[in-house]
């Protein structure tokens, strides 16, 4: 891909979509949940049994608020009066409910994801937990979502002026089809928003979720170009020499040791091209 | 995006080497919004957005706050003001901000 002469006249969706689905195969992927509540929050004689979610890696975890509620509620501690605040943790890693369950899972699991995965769920401490953002309702989730998607767009155009022209049926779409994880319809909204080529493209948005053992996530948000100077496509190993070089051997040419790059559960290849889209 | 297995420390001392230094915040109010007094200053690149958030909160003595970058959108409270500086800051190490009581640039 990359050493084709025309790349960056090329329409963006030729570079990647080689069959009509390979969209919907690369992104369409799902995690099968197995979600138990937090042992010091039961309060029944027993414990309730768990339950079983399969979940798209596009979802973010609030999609499961209602589910979860309704599965454990008898079984919880009564909160009094006061209202629920969600939270899920992996292995004692509270799960950041801003990112997609595909993201949280290839930084904290890897390529090799248990079925089921097992998950757990606090009914309340949301707002004594420093690191995750204060969650009081769907439209957090929307406004959280939305305005990384408004980041992208900006650096891709240079301003995000063609987002705030979305009639409110397409901002409706857009939303509708992120909470369906529905690929297709969020690629009609979005063809209005990026570029079409990755020559137009100013700069691509890239969101690289750091994890290592013993050690809290870190997440750094780097733009890189969408070409070469040479006008071949700007690949992984560009990237991470620019943004991330301790990530590449000494001489540059492959992943340091013990270093591995994962989206949408895919282990990534340093010369592969991709274009990144929301939340990745 | 990436999983990094073993010995983080050159990792996180090249996050912190990207981000040191400080990043010059100019601050305008919108709307019907108070006035900061100064609305040109520092802060230190490696601190997050909800810093910001929280500091014009206390300085501006409200209690609601929407906090955009380049009049276009809401950075979220866990990003480095050093990473929103390098993508979407003007010229030296400036950070456009502008704030409202009420939400704008829908």
């Amino acid at each position: 891909m990359a050493t084709e002469p025309n790349v960056g006249e090329a329409p963006l969706h030729s570079l990647v979509e080689v069959q009509e689905d390979t969209r919907q195969r690369i992104c369409g992927g799902r995690v099968l949940l197995r979600i138990r509540l937090a042992p010091d929050e039961v309060a029944s004689l027993s414990e309730p049994d768990p339950l079983f979610s399969l979940v798209p890696r596009t979802a973010y975890l609030p999609f499961l608020f209602h589910d979860v509620l309704e599965h454990f509620k008898k079984s919880a501690i009564a909160r009094m009066g006061q209202p629920y605040e969600l939270w899920f943790d992996f292995n004692h890693t509270a799960l950041k409910w801003h990112f997609p369950v595909g993201v949280l899972c290839d930084a904290l699991v890897g390529v090799e994801v248990p079925v089921p995965l097992d998950l757990t769920v606090h009914f309340r401490g949301n707002s004594v937990m420093s690191d995750l953002l204060p969650f009081s309702g769907m439209a957090d989730l929307q406004r959280s979502v939305m305005n990384a998607f408004k980041q992208a767009i900006f650096l891709e155009v240079g301003s995000a002026s063609r987002f705030m022209r979305l009639e409110k049926k397409e901002h409706m779409m857009l939303w509708d089809a992120i909470l369906q994880s529905d690929i297709k319809s969020f690629s009609q909204v979005e063809e209005k928003l990026m570029c079409s080529t990755l020559a137009e493209c100013k700069s691509l948005a890239v969101r690289l979720h750091i994890w290592a053992p013993a050690h809290d996530g870190e997440v750094l948000l780097h733009k890189a170009p969408a070409l070469r100077e040479s006008g071949a496509a700007f690949t992984l190993s560009d990237f991470l020499a620019m943004a991330m070089p301790p990530l590449l051997s000494a001489a540059g040419d492959v992943l340091a040791e013990g270093v591995e790059v994962l989206t949408q559960g895919l282990i990534l290849e340093l010369h592969w091209l991709r274009r990144i889209s929301l939340g990745t | 995006m990436s999983k990094v297995q073993e010995s983080a420390g050159p990792v996180l001392a090249h996050l912190a080497r990207l981000r040191a230094g400080k990043v010059e915040v100019h601050v305008k109010a919108m709307g019907s919004a108070p006035a900061l007094r100064q609305p040109r200053f520092t802060i230190d690149g490696s601190k997050k957005f909800s810093k910001l958030i929280v500091y014009l909160k206390e300085a501006l003595k409200l209690e609601t706050i929407y906090v955009y970058c380049n009049d276009a959108f809401e950075p979220s409270p866990d990003e480095r003001l050093s990473d929103l500086q390098k993508c979407f800051g003007s010229s030296g190490n400036k950070l456009n901000i502008s704030y409202s009581g009420e939400q704008a640039f829908n």
